[in-house]
């Protein structure tokens, strides 16, 4: 079974348990939030976990504003046609680990006045629609305070109301426009969302390297469970966490290509960050289940097995056949992977590059043909060959690059092969007017019948 | 809780409210590289201390006829930028208060905010008043108390009456 096969069969258990797994996660979830903001109060009384988890003041009632997670598709950041107006602090928020919780106000625009002497346009030109929250129990007031803290974006002297609300365990002035101007309102110390994460190790590690304003950008909805330790969207990519305590991100470039093979269940956590190649123009991530992925030259290519390990081992991209540009392929009793300067190919018979100039020659026969190598690639006066399984691969500077294979390669050993009186062979293995093949060498024509039961038949015999 | 700001010592020593105001002027120690200016509370309640430099837990308590007002300064980076561009402390109409321009908007009530610059130093001024309907009598009031603003000589604070 190639790991291309044992994907897609991890994918399909990922899928089928994902949905039972992620709605009870989603439970866990709420219930892991509130016990954070409700503590002990949540537990005791019989209070609506939905409620405990937005915290106090939530309904549109309360006058407050609503977190920009709640309004826009979980992304935890000032929406577009919005900007920084100002922030505000918390102190020993344990929503932040005790430390500081921020509060950033995303403004809404003015549309097509100006405001007349005021910080504010009137709501005819705002470019946002008064409402309240809804879809969750953060069912604050959107677009409709008008008011600004005033330390962000102070080049903008003109804005509509609070469009929402922005959460960050990391100082605003690290990732937007802010000053430092410090200004505090302990009242809001546990406003939130269930679009928001409670703070956990995962958060800690993600404000540690710089939260909204790091690599991997703002967050998108909470944290939730995955298999083997917690994961965090992003607006750049994820932010894992694994049971043992290590924290590992995957950038979008790689992510679209982890999702797309399965994710943990069928990669295993990343084992490193999101990481530039030596040369620093592309980028990859290793996985727990010895998986590789590179974003190089010709696109996000997913490694494993017996081929990673042996690109591995030859030193990754450094390596002959460079950088994977297409995705693992099986035929037969062996599977294949197409890189940049060639291919490494993996059956019974070993696990074996197959560089230019023999390449060629390999992909235009195909592995159902000329079957799978078995050695290396050998130069001996100016010609590479390399056996397989089910023929020769062939090439010289004068010649180009063949297979030789089935029928016609019998009668070529027969007479000798590269030593042989046909000499090199000069064309790939094409058919012939009879339904049966040919090809042509340097010094005649070999011809096979369409059946292997009958014998090869030498219609040009060799000139010499 | 976070500590209650640390009172000014060059403004409470003339702290001169009108009748009918309790006015406080402080700041907060700065958390990590933050900077912290002073702000001046002024109501027409008892104030026994705010967790929030705009005022939401006093403004939260007004009646129909109090008020709160806010004066927060801001660091030097502030003078001179678009938001900070009017000069002088702004003296708030009664048609300028809005139902909506309040950071926290509560039944009834109405606000009014500017930021502006006076003397090379950057200020926001923020006015709840308890009653939007009954703010032409209220306003006098928030009148009489920004005549006493002070800002010379690098404080804030509220002069007596002449």
């Amino acid at each position: 079974m190639t790991f291309t096969t044992k994907l897609a069969t991890g994918v399909g258990n990922a899928l089928e348990h994902r949905f039972s797994r992620r709605s009870l996660l989603g439970r866990a979830a709420v219930v892991g939030a509130a016990v954070t903001v409700g503590g002990l109060d949540f537990v005791l009384r019989p209070t609506p976990a939905y409620a405990a988890v937005c915290g106090p003041g939530a309904s549109c009632g309360d006058g407050w504003t609503a977190m920009c997670c709640t309004i826009n598709a979980g992304v935890n950041q000032c929406p577009p046609g919005s900007f920084a107006g100002g922030w505000w602090k918390a102190d020993g928020a344990s929503l932040c680990g005790g430390q500081a919780r921020y509060y950033i106000d995303c403004q809404g625009e003015c549309t097509h006045c100006g405001c007349n002497g005021s910080p504010f346009c009137t709501d005819t030109c705002w470019n946002c629609e008064r409402r309240c929250a809804s879809g969750t129990c953060d069912e604050r007031r959107v677009c409709w305070n008008v008011f600004r803290y005033g330390q962000c974006n102070q080049q903008v002297g003109c804005s509509g109301p609070v469009l929402c609300r922005m959460i960050s365990c990391v100082p605003p002035w690290k990732f937007e426009s802010c000053t430092t101007d410090a200004a505090t309102d302990d009242n809001t110390t546990d406003h939130t969302a269930p679009c928001l994460s409670p703070w956990s190790p995962l958060q800690s590690s993600y404000a540690s390297i710089g939260g909204a304003g790091s690599v991997l950008g703002a967050e998108v909805g909470a944290e939730y469970a995955v298999a083997g330790g917690t994961a965090q969207h992003t607006t750049a990519g994820r932010l894992y966490r694994s049971s043992a305590g290590a924290d590992r991100w995957v950038l979008n470039a790689v992510l679209t290509t982890y999702v797309a093979h399965g994710e943990v269940d069928a990669l295993g956590l990343p084992t490193t960050n999101t990481t530039k190649t030596a040369d620093g123009h592309y980028a990859y991530n290793d996985f727990a289940e010895n998986f590789s992925i590179y974003v190089g030259p010709s696109g996000s290519w997913l490694l494993g097995g017996p081929i990673r390990t042996l690109w591995v081992q030859l030193g990754r991209e450094n390596a002959a056949v460079g950088y994977p540009s297409g995705p693992d392929a099986a035929v037969g009793a062996g599977n294949w992977q197409v890189f940049v300067h060639g291919v490494i190919a993996s059956s019974t018979a070993g696990t074996l590059e197959i560089l230019a100039p023999v390449a060629a020659g390999w992909l235009n026969a195909g592995a159902a043909n000329v079957g799978y190598p078995t050695a290396a690639a050998a130069v001996n006066g100016g010609v590479t060959t390399q056996t397989c399984t089910a023929g020769l691969l062939c090439a010289s500077s004068a010649t180009g690059s063949h297979a030789v294979y089935g029928d016609i390669y019998a009668a070529w050993q027969a007479d000798g092969g590269v030593s042989g009186s046909y000499g090199l062979p000069t064309a790939d293995v094409a058919v012939n007017g009879g339904g049966g093949t040919y090809q042509t060498f340097q010094e005649g024509r070999i011809d096979a019948a369409p059946s292997r039961s009958h014998p090869q038949r030498h219609v040009v015999p060799p000139r010499r | 809780m976070i500590p209650e700001p640390r009172a000014d010592p060059l403004a409470v020593r003339a702290l001169r409210p009108p009748p009918g105001w309790s006015a406080r002027v402080g700041w907060r120690a700065a958390g990590d590289g933050e900077q912290s200016h002073r702000v001046l509370h002024a109501a027409t309640i008892p104030m026994t201390g705010s967790r929030s430099d705009y005022g939401s837990d006093i403004a939260a308590r007004l009646g129909v006829d109090d008020s709160l007002v806010v004066l927060l300064e801001f660091g030097a980076s502030a003078v001179g930028t678009a938001l900070f561009a009017p000069r002088g402390l702004p003296v708030p109409q009664v048609t300028q208060f809005d139902p909506n321009m309040l950071q926290r908007t509560l039944p009834g009530q109405s606000g009014f905010q500017r930021f502006f610059t006076v003397d090379g130093r950057a200020f926001c001024l923020y006015v709840v008043l308890g009653s939007h309907a009954r703010r032409a009598r209220t306003v006098p009031r928030v009148h009489a108390l920004l005549s006493r603003v002070d800002v010379a000589d690098g404080t804030l604070t509220l002069r007596g009456p002449a």
